[in-house]
């Protein structure tokens, strides 16, 4: 790879020896002409525009035929102002041959008239080629960059005609102009989800087919395209008993979600149906006390917990203490530290299951019970038979939600038992993030998250399609 | 009669034990905060400290920028709230109200953008946030916040939206009114419930990020509250009276904006997904 631009400063500071004695300093300070692409990506850029709205323009008033022509013009003058690229550039570079270098090889032939210089001379000669070697780079850098615009800008221009001729932005503007107003209105929300979501995760994408690293930081990415070496490598590794092994971390995730959404939504649930009978006294109490640690920061809530669970002095040791049990260090088996986070994070998200079971309880009718009751329901049956089926619609999507952040959830891993020990109980964010964040393999980490997200969007796919399926069950019954 | 009676106090008994469970580690930092510093040491249970002092709270506030990284918390999670529910409010409304081709597929990309790991895209975030000149400052935060929360509240506020009844609107739009105003002055007014919810959640997700934040702010003027926090504590491990200090400072408008406005939780949440 050329490393572009080129550097582009020389500094030469040489002492002149004669005789063995000092008698005085060459110093040279020589710049190769600045490559300015930018500045041609600009112009090409305006040009673009300029050329695209006179297009517009034109286009309402003239004929099919002549618009060929206009187009033919066109292709004409972007191909002009190439052509002045390409002579302003040489010229820039050309300046700096003829005087900067002359000026060099002039000192450089004094130097070697005298017999005592001739290594100086020799230096000097190498800087000079090398400089010129730089500007070489450089220059044709910057006539790349020209052409590469030139080529690039006609193709848009052709294909915005190409649309046009065949009236392909005639339909976009129209339906474009018939929901006008819906597109406003979700305009912003969509701009701003395009730059800093989708972008973010399309590049995450394409890193993930990249050997991209700390080391490769200044490299272009299309350098580094490695194909499906990534995803390979992570997936073709079957040594499950490696804490760091792909499947075994696969493993502990699916545990680690399927049991924090169980216990989610069991707790959230029975304590909802407590909540909603009316008998309870004190309702409200509980209910604000018990929504709590939803509303705590849950990275601060990781560090409490992290603390409940020190070896020492945390209250949870202290509780077993005071039922006779012995104190266990939790952060050294994988069993024990699993059952730290799983703590952390049960305490944190049963409230959210909570919320929304009670405002699906709140929502069914009483008239259900009274009338199951008429038929002399058992509790049991009112709650499978009417309970039940009519949380649903408000709950899967919950339940959704909560396996999708739960399968993401990085800070209580983190955080509370931090993988230890070794790893053991990280998840697949976590290990990804190590990958990322510690050992500075960004490919290899990108290829990670683009699994997990696969395996995500599979799951939510297929619940949907369950779920529609399930519905529709229910309403043809 | 009786058996009722025996059935309350099961039942009474079970929720103050799981109250119990809730509240004890909330309790606990209290008590570390209030205790000297090496008062860790102690299996003891009690939430009342052997001790009582204030000096972790007068380190916290006095002895470190907290103000200043208070502040740019405040200015971060407002903004956040104010540009995220502005952005999901009329991005939900539109999803709710309008037929357009782009409608399914918008809301489908808008969910599976979930399910990205939000980690990985840091350095693309990052890359983007420096390109754009917005590193080292709140504004880069903002933006990045208020984006990355929108999907959700898009979620929770078209389900809102949708069970407000469409005649509402039409007799305003018959009155005169146009499309923003019918939006503005009859819509937004009705949902209130779940607009407070979008922005409780996009407040909270600016106020409690971490990662984000410790990577785009550079100088220590710069910090968010947790960003500070971790300087703050070191790793974490050294001070935790300094840490339960801090972190109950942090957490206390957190919570009381979350408290003062629970009683829209429910409605709010579960308005849209109850209707199906």
């Amino acid at each position: 790879m050329i490393s572009w631009p080129a550097p582009e400063t020389i500094n030469i500071a040489l002492p002149i020896m004669k005789e063995g004695k000092y008698t005085g300093i060459v110093d040279l300070n020589y710049k190769t002409p600045k490559s300015a692409p930018q500045n041609f990506g600009l112009l090409f850029f305006v040009m673009l525009i300029f050329f695209s709205g006179i297009y517009f323009v034109v286009l309402k008033f003239i004929r099919r035929f002549s618009r060929i022509i206009a187009f033919a013009l066109i292709s004409l003058i972007l191909f002009i102002s190439y052509l002045i690229a390409v002579q302003s550039i040489n010229s820039n570079y050309s300046d700096f041959n003829n005087c900067k270098n002359k000026e060099l090889f002039r000192i450089e032939s004094v130097l070697k008239a005298e017999p005592e210089l001739k290594e100086t001379a020799t230096f000097v000669d190498s800087q000079r080629t090398k400089l010129s070697s730089f500007a070489e780079t450089n220059k044709a850098a910057d006539l790349r960059f020209a052409r590469n615009s030139f080529v690039f800008i006609w193709l848009a221009t052709f294909a915005i005609f190409a649309l046009v001729e065949f009236r392909v932005v005639n339909l976009i503007w129209k339906v474009f102009f018939k929901n006008r107003i819906a597109y406003s209105y979700i305009a912003p929300a969509t701009f701003g989800m395009l730059l800093l979501v989708f972008f973010p995760i399309f590049f995450g994408l394409i890193l993930s087919f990249t050997d991209y690293s700390l080391l490769k930081f200044k490299e272009p990415i299309w350098a580094l395209f490695i194909g499906f070496k990534n995803f390979i490598d992570i997936l073709s590794d079957f040594n499950i008993f490696s804490y760091q092994n792909f499947y075994y971390t696969l493993f502990i995730t699916v545990i680690w979600t399927a049991t924090n959404v169980i216990l989610h939504v069991a707790i959230g649930l029975f304590l909802a149906i407590i909540l909603n009978m009316t008998m309870v006294a004190g309702r409200r109490m509980y209910r604000i006390l018990l929504i709590l640690p939803w509303a705590v920061p849950n990275y601060i809530t990781a560090l409490i917990w992290r603390g409940m669970f020190q070896r020492e002095f945390g209250a949870v040791n202290g509780l077993l203490n005071l039922f006779g049990f012995p104190s266990i260090s939790w952060f050294e088996k994988p069993l024990t530290a699993f059952l730290t986070n799983l703590t952390t994070n049960v305490w944190l998200g049963f409230p959210f299951m909570m919320v929304i079971a009670l405002g699906a309880l709140q929502s069914i009718p009483a008239e259900l019970y009274e009338a199951a009751e008429i038929d002399g329901a058992t509790p049991w049956q009112k709650f499978k038979r009417i309970t039940l089926p009519l949380l649903r619609p408000a709950m899967t999507p919950a339940i959704i939600l909560g396996v999708v952040w739960t399968f993401n959830m990085f800070n209580i891993i983190y955080l509370v038992s931090g993988g230890a020990p070794y790893g053991a109980t990280d998840i697949l964010i976590t290990s990804a993030y190590r990958w990322a964040f510690e050992r500075y393999q960004y490919g290899y980490a990108a290829a990670y998250s683009t699994i997990i997200f696969i395996i995500l969007l599979g799951y939510t796919l297929l619940n949907i399609r369950v779920t529609r399926a399930t519905e529709s069950a229910y309403e043809s019954r | 009669m009786k058996k009722y009676l025996f059935r309350k106090i099961l039942i009474h008994a079970f929720l103050i034990f799981w109250v119990t469970i809730t509240i004890y580690p909330i309790l606990w930092v209290v008590k570390i905060s209030f205790s000297p510093g090496k008062s860790l040491v102690t299996t003891s249970l009690s939430l009342i400290p052997e001790q009582f002092t204030w000096s972790n709270f007068h380190t916290v506030i006095f002895e470190m920028p907290f103000f200043r990284w208070f502040m740019n918390s405040a200015i971060c999670a407002a903004g956040t709230t104010t540009l995220g529910v502005f952005l999901a409010c009329t991005a939900a409304y539109a999803y709710s109200r309008f037929k357009f081709p782009g409608r399914r597929e918008g809301m489908m990309t808008f969910l599976i953008t979930q399910m990205f790991p939000g980690t990985l895209m840091i350095i693309p975030q990052f890359i983007l946030i420096s390109k754009l000149g917005l590193l080292n400052r709140l504004f880069g935060l903002i933006l990045i916040y208020s984006t990355t929360a929108i999907p959700f509240c898009i979620w929770i506020l078209k389900g809102y939206f949708d069970t407000i009844p469409l005649d509402l609107e039409e007799s305003a739009l018959i009155d005169g009114a146009s499309r923003n105003q019918a939006f503005w002055y009859v819509i937004i007014p009705l949902a209130r419930p779940a607009i407070a919810i979008t922005a409780l959640f996009s407040f909270m997700t600016a106020w409690n990020e971490y990662i984000l934040a410790a990577t785009f702010m550079e100088t220590e003027f710069k910090y968010t509250l947790p960003v500070g926090l971790r300087m703050m504590v070191g790793e974490f491990a050294s001070d935790w009276g300094l840490f339960a200090a801090a972190s109950l400072l942090i957490s206390i408008p957190v919570v009381a904006l979350f408290m003062s406005l629970q009683k829209y939780l429910i409605s709010g949440l579960t308005a849209g997904a109850v209707k199906g």
